[in-house]
């Protein structure tokens, strides 16, 4: 009886099996179709967190600028920092004194789901919601040094500095800086919650390319193409993200061909990927660069012999080799290697255990040192490149603890300046030697997670943001040599590697855009071989 | 007869009193153990951080109070139905979860009726025909199912029967397309397309099930098979089996009517169990399959620090084990006698 009603069990299967249909192939040109690892957060700009979420948000909203591209020669193209162009803003005029900027928007901008035109107001209500909230968007208003807004004619708005500042267009451009329509937000806006936040945060209503047409938590999240973008229109006219979380399982859909764009794969998929027929990956080198940051406020590390000893002890070539299978430049500085003023020319290290050793006798550690350094659990390339170092620096005769920590508690620690020596990768998005200085190498920067601190190097980029006419490149270039010699010398920081991105996607898919920040733009892709124009 | 129906409501009572006690337990440990993973605030400013800023996440995350009036506020909220805002989805995590919990569901039914249909067929094979290739073989591939990972199992029948077989589709959701699902009825897609008279639905629904089902059940059945082969080994060979058989009552009169109804007690028990193993192993095999149900949600919620959907996971997956168990009880006190007169 058991054998029968298994019999039948198994012709039952292979009837079902047979009468299965065949997965789904991506046979519609005009749709694309992407595998992501994570859910959307949200599409209220201000409070977009995660990368996919920065994603789609580039993609929903019109930014205030945008970068002129450069083609590369590897086939796609690359963002261009010195070329500042408008979006959401046509054009624009600075003041003498560079305290003041009138805004001219762009007329024939249209919000995807009214059709209504972007108007001064929209952008005014950005500015005041920003300010009512203090979320995202407001870090990059107050970094700008921006203090006051105001309408100066329906398409024009006026800005006021507290003092001429040198990144206003380069924030400006970042995924948040984007103004929804006011009167969509105002509509749904209520007592206990004025700003719309609760709506905005599952509802659009942007100008940029794409609009959501559908999103099913979890699942998947289908954007439409915007009709009244004012831009070359999108050759996709839809993009489905389909949410898979397994990176295993992103590379299977692409290598079957059910997607057309696998993001945020790990090295071994790539890898994998590499030699597949119908497969390409885009491998660009950025600007993302691993460090360990040695606070400088903790002895042993307050001495800048122990921490050059350590600069020679890292094994730069293992590192790319092993831990990034080449797909990566060995660090030699600050400012990234593709970063405008990069001079590799200052950077002195090399493994060398014996100098690192000579450099710890000197300190008056002739028989080494232990440290402890912390490193985000969850990061694998974070805790395989501690593995990595720990090893290097017992040759050197540094004894090193690796501490896994909870990504929060991580953070947090990093932010208190209470870590002994921290591992991170860090993207400088902004491609300017002022704002990293600003931002992470100054004193009293916000990021300076080494509490690093020299002076000199504080009036160089105090002296560097100044210079911000064209005229100035060649001043600018010997501040920036100084500052970086200074830094390199100084030693705040061991820079590892810069892994290049790297993006897997079918053959036929053409027109990448490299971004600064690694978001996919959708608007410029097309398949080959169907045209190009929709 | 009264009596015992006294005594069963008694016992119901004092069981659904120890549910109650556990679940606060449970969302007592969970809150505490969330909060002391740390403050996700820096995490979530990332680089675009000012005092000004952190503070006021830190205000409107509420964790500028006091670990006790956080605590008390949760309790507050739980106790009036409301499980707070995923700080992830923006959305109450009630109706994330009630979103949600219908994919699980039908994964984890679908997976219990593979251990049923598996599980107990075979442990009873294995026991009857006890020394034989029958048993060893059976007996080999529960092993292999007990030693084989869920999700490294989930990723080769991925490989296998989608990437290099095609037969079936990719482990994208619970349908071909997400826009052909039935009105929601239960939510459970074969029961909905099935009412709707969807067949092509309904076809899709259960192609996309198979893997995930598949895959979650496999570590569940060798439990059972053993369960169920040494129960009835045991029955087998007590006396009440061998004096029937010695008066020449059929085999399979003695196996099915007599021997199967006493191995029974303790298959409950497993199959209580099993339903909480099976739910705590969605977690895994939505993940590989990008199922979206409660699984998933408490990954995506883990990944990005988001405490109230992780308690509220936790509290379900409680009290699923809690209401299995309360099933295995009352099913015990209707199947053996002996649980009455205690």
């Amino acid at each position: 009886m058991l054998a029968s009603a298994y019999t039948l069990l198994g012709v039952a299967s292979l009837t079902f099996l047979r009468s299965a249909e065949s997965p789904p192939s991506n046979n519609d040109n005009r749709v694309l179709r992407i595998a992501i690892p994570d859910d959307v957060e949200t599409v209220d700009p201000p409070f977009s967190h995660f990368q996919m979420s920065n994603e789609v948000n580039y993609n929903l909203y019109d930014q205030f600028f945008t970068y002129g591209l450069d083609d590369s020669p590897a086939g796609y193209s690359v963002y261009n920092p010195q070329k500042i162009l408008g979006s959401a803003v046509e054009s624009w005029r600075t003041s003498a004194d560079e305290r003041t900027i009138v805004l001219s928007l762009r007329r024939g901008a249209r919000f995807a789901r009214t059709g209504n035109p972007v108007t001064a107001d929209d952008f005014i209500y950005w500015f005041d919601r920003a300010k009512a909230l203090k979320a995202g968007t407001w870090f990059n208003i107050i970094s700008a040094d921006i203090e006051e807004w105001y309408k100066t004619g329906d398409y024009e708005v006026t800005l006021h500095f507290r003092k001429p500042n040198p990144f206003f267009f380069f924030l400006f451009r970042d995924q948040s800086q984007s103004p929804p329509e006011k009167d969509v937000l105002t509509r749904h806006a209520d007592r206990d919650d004025p700003w719309s936040t609760r709506w905005a945060a599952r509802n659009d209503a942007g100008s940029g390319a794409y609009y959501v047409e559908k999103w099913i938590p979890g699942v998947e999240v289908t954007l439409k193409a915007n009709p009244y973008y004012r831009r070359d229109a999108s050759y996709f006219q839809e993009v489905r993200l389909y949410i898979v979380p397994s990176s295993a399982g992103r590379a299977l859909l692409l290598a079957r061909g059910a997607v057309d764009i696998a993001e945020q794969l790990g090295t071994i998929e790539i890898d994998n990927l590499r030699p597949m027929h119908g497969i390409k990956i885009t491998s660009v080198q950025t600007r993302n660069q691993y460090l360990v940051g040695l606070n400088n406020a903790q002895a042993p590390f307050t001495n800048k012999l122990v921490r050059q000893a350590l600069a020679y002890a890292v094994p730069y070539d293992v590192i790319v080799k092993d831990v990034f299978s080449g797909q990566a430049l060995k660090s030699s500085g600050p400012i990234p290697i593709k970063g405008q003023f990069h001079d590799g020319s200052l950077w002195p290290y090399s493994t060398d255990y014996d100098k690192a050793k000579e450099l710890l006798r000197q300190a008056g550690l002739p028989n080494g040192f232990g440290f402890t350094l912390a490193v985000a659990s969850g990061n694998p390339v974070a805790m395989e490149l501690a593995v990595v170092l720990q090893s290097s620096f017992r040759k050197a005769g540094v004894s090193m603890r690796i501490d896994p920590q909870n990504a929060a508690v991580f953070a947090e620690r990093l932010d208190r300046r209470s870590h002994q020596a921290w591992l991170r990768d860090l993207l400088l998005y902004v491609d300017d030697p002022g704002y990293m200085g600003a931002f992470y190498y100054r004193s009293a920067a916000i990021l300076n997670w080494m509490a690093y601190s020299n002076p000199e190097v504080d009036r160089l980029f105090d002296q560097i943001n100044l210079l911000r006419r064209p005229q100035d490149r060649e001043q600018k270039d010997r501040l920036c040599q100084q500052a970086q010699k200074l830094i390199i010398d100084d030693a705040p920081v061991l820079y590892l590697a810069e892994p290049n991105f790297n993006l897997a996607m079918r053959d036929d898919i053409e027109g990448y855009v490299q971004q600064p920040d690694n978001l996919l733009w959708y608007a410029p892709l097309r398949r080959r071989g169907n045209g190009g124009a929709p | 007869m009264r009596e015992t129906l006294l005594r069963a409501a008694g016992y119901l009572l004092k069981r659904l009193g120890s549910v109650c006690l556990v679940l606060f337990g449970i969302s007592s440990i969970t809150f505490l153990v969330t909060r002391v993973l740390g403050n996700p605030v820096y995490l979530l400013v990332g680089h675009q951080q000012s005092p000004e800023i952190v503070n006021n996440l830190i205000q409107r995350m509420g964790l500028d109070r006091p670990l006790y009036q956080q605590y008390f506020r949760y309790m507050w909220s739980l106790l009036h139905g409301d499980l707070g805002i995923s700080r992830y989805t923006f959305r109450p995590v009630l109706d994330d979860i009630a979103l949600r919990l219908p994919a699980t569901l039908e994964l984890v039914l679908f997976a219990m009726v593979l251990v049923i249909l598996l599980g107990i067929p075979l442990g009873i094979l294995a026991a009857v025909r006890r020394g034989s290739w029958w048993d060893h073989a059976v007996q080999a591939v529960s092993q292999l199912g007990a030693s084989v990972p869920n999700f490294w199992l989930g990723l080769l029948l991925i490989y296998f029967l989608f990437f290099l077989v095609p037969l079936f589709p990719p482990p994208l959701g619970r349908l071909d397309d997400p826009g052909q699902a039935p009105a929601t009825v239960t939510g459970l897609l074969l029961l909905d397309s099935l009412w709707a008279a969807t067949f092509h639905t309904f076809s899709s629904a259960l192609r996309h099930l198979v893997l995930p089902g598949v895959t979650l059940a496999a570590g569940a059945v060798p439990a059972t098979i053993n369960i169920t082969r040494d129960s009835l080994v045991q029955i087998l060979a007590s006396d009440f089996i061998r004096t029937p058989r010695a008066y020449g009552v059929e085999k399979r009169t003695v196996y099915f009517r007599y021997a199967l109804k006493n191995a029974l007690v303790p298959v409950t028990t497993v199959l209580a169990m099993t339903t909480g193993f099976l739910m705590s192993g969605t977690v895994l095999v939505e993940t590989v399959y990008s199922w979206p149900g409660l699984g998933l949600y408490a990954v995506t919620a883990m990944d990005h620090f988001d405490y109230e959907p992780i308690i509220a996971v936790v509290l379900i997956s409680a009290l699923f084990y809690a209401a299995a168990y309360l099933v295995a009880d009352v099913l015990h006190f209707i199947i053996d006698p002996r649980f009455r007169v205690r």
